[in-house]
């Protein structure tokens, strides 16, 4: 083989490489952004910035003060391990549970009524919009007063944060009904109380169930403030307390739980929104 | 005679009351008079806002009427009834969406508690005459917009109506569709001897389905200003030189209404 025939394979076999290259670097480019997407659009972004952020800044202090997230990891470990993480979890969840069930069991026929009747709607309408001002915390003395210091207060309290929300998305739902869906039943020969069992209850099952997410995001929210006073376990309990035992690393731990519930049990919620209550017109919504 | 179903419309006047704060009432229907026989065809025509709907949904007992009186085979109408079927342009309001097609043609007979090998076979009859045999199962939200027409049509032909409201029914189809559907709303007129008020601000389609087009005024105040006799056969063509003279007239008759 020649000098130059040998300089041109050589030539060729590079600049073959070299789009070769080219080709491979494109394709890591993309994978890379595809990949970046893929962590931005699931959170994972998010989460790696939050840990992070949370572990540097838990290096400037102690641990008392601010525990990191390892640190936090153990403590968690430490109490999933005695059995004590479950059963307050088991605890707190009866409790949001009998909370949630029991507002949305009030306050889906006040919805309904005051949706339907005017007159209902005049003395509740001012009521309601007093009353969904004041957090569910505020009443926690007062309901351990009147319920005492039994699980009553506690599920009395959860009640009460589920019952707005329901109660609201119910009357929305109902007067948001059109005439003509009211009219078509009519002209059929329904009378008001079959109108309002076969029309106004399922046309408002969507904004109802709406209602009863959001109901259960407050009955979550509100299981803290109804573990604050007299009680002696509970996720709400861990978090109220654990400062008192220098355990800030527990606090964490029943945040994070408490999060991830609630995540969870919204994720359940709209699965079944979703497939038995498809016919209703219950479709993914956020 | 009060066995007939003639439709007799007597100095009927209606003014909504959020008009009415005023001193001077202002009457969306002033002095309206209409003869509407058994098994006529009758189309409202007019510019939107004119009145239309108001007049249909008096007659379907739906809205109160301010004066005078609307009778069917002489009683006076002041609630719905299911003598009375309705059609509504907005097919996604007047079908329930939480029911399938069967369902939604069966609703009336289940709610008069008709029994049911009877019910089922009335509704399988209704499907089948308005072509959904395959979709029964299906929900509003799968069907078409002519479809979605077809359910409201043949819920009224179960639940046995004799006079079918129609406000604007075929109004947000496309053509094509539309004039399917105007076919098939003659043949069954044709076949089932209903009386049918109809309601469009479309020339060409009061020309072409109505046997008498009642033809109203501006707004407000809005008056029967004549009332067309078309006793020609179905299908219409109206490209012959008599259904383009009467489109015409109908063009000019509003074209002076808007110089007034
Ligand atoms: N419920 C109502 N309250 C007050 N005004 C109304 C109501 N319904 C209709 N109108 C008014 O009455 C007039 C006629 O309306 P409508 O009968 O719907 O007309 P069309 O069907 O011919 O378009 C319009 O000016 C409309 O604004
Ligand atoms: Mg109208």
């Amino acid at each position: 083989m020649t000098d130059s025939r040998r300089r041109y394979i050589f030539a060729a076999h590079e600049t073959q490489s070299e789009s070769e290259m080219n080709c491979t670097v494109k394709k890591i480019k993309s994978l890379l952004k595809n990949g970046w997407e893929f962590l931005l659009a699931n959170g994972f972004i998010t989460w790696g910035l939050l840990l992070l952020i949370w572990q540097l800044g838990s290096l400037t202090t102690n641990a008392q003060f601010l525990p990191g997230p390892i640190a936090a990891i153990k403590g968690g470990i430490e109490i999933v391990q005695n059995g004590l993480l479950l059963d307050y979890l088991g605890i707190s969840f009866l409790r949001v549970l009998r909370g949630w069930l029991l507002g949305i069991a009030i306050a889906v026929p006040i919805g309904l009524a005051v949706g339907q009747f005017r007159t209902f709607r005049l003395i509740f309408e001012p009521f309601v919009n007093f009353f969904r001002f004041v957090p569910a915390i505020g009443f926690i003395t007062l309901f351990l007063m009147w319920f005492g210091i039994g699980e009553s207060s506690k599920v009395a309290l959860i009640t009460y944060a589920a019952i707005f929300p329901v109660s609201i998305n119910t009357i929305a739902g109902v007067m948001s009904i059109s005439p003509i869906t009211i009219q078509v039943a009519q002209s059929q020969g329904a009378s008001p109380f079959q109108i309002f069992c076969t029309v106004t209850i399922p046309a408002s099952v969507p904004q109802i169930f709406t209602g009863i997410r959001l109901g259960l995001g407050g009955s979550i929210v509100s299981i803290v403030g109804a573990e604050m006073l007299a009680a002696q376990k509970g996720i709400g309990y861990l978090i109220y307390t654990s400062r008192l035992y220098y355990r800030t690393d527990w606090i964490f731990t029943g945040i994070f739980i408490l999060g991830l519930s609630g995540f969870l049990a919204d994720r359940l919620l709209r699965l079944f929104g979703r497939t038995a209550l498809k016919r209703f017109g219950v479709r993914e919504s956020k | 005679m009060s066995e007939s179903g003639d439709i007799h419309i007597d100095h009927l006047y209606k003014s909504y009351s959020s008009l009415n704060m005023e001193k001077e009432p202002v009457y969306v229907l002033n002095d309206i008079n209409l003869d509407i026989k058994d098994g006529e065809f009758h189309v409202f025509l007019g510019w939107s806002g004119c009145g239309k709907s108001t007049i249909l949904n008096i007659i379907a007992g739906f809205v109160e009427k301010t004066q005078g009186s609307v009778q069917i085979g002489g009683n006076e109408i002041y609630k719905p009834g299911v003598d009375r079927g309705v059609v509504f342009q907005n097919a996604d309001s007047a079908i329930f969406s939480w029911l399938n097609v069967w369902d939604n043609i069966e609703y009336g007979l289940r709610i008069r508690k008709s029994p049911k090998p009877e019910r089922s076979e009335v509704v399988r009859r209704c499907i089948h005459l308005v072509q959904l045999d395959s979709h029964e199962k299906k929900y509003p939200h799968e069907l078409s917009g002519g479809m979605k027409q077809r359910v409201q049509i043949a819920r009224s032909i179960a639940n046995n109506s004799h006079i079918l409201i129609m406000d604007e029914p075929f109004g947000a189809l496309d053509s094509q569709t539309r004039r399917i559907m105007q076919n098939e709303l003659i043949q069954l007129w044709r076949d089932t001897g209903k009386t049918i008020l109809f309601v469009t601000h479309d020339i060409q389609e009061a020309v072409y389905l109505g046997e008498k087009i009642s033809v109203f005024s501006r707004a407000p105040d809005a008056k029967i200003i004549r009332t067309i006799d078309l006793p020609q056969p179905h299908p219409r063509d109206l490209t012959l030189p008599s259904f383009k003279t009467i489109i015409q007239d109908i063009q000019d008759l509003f074209a002076e209404e808007y110089v007034i």
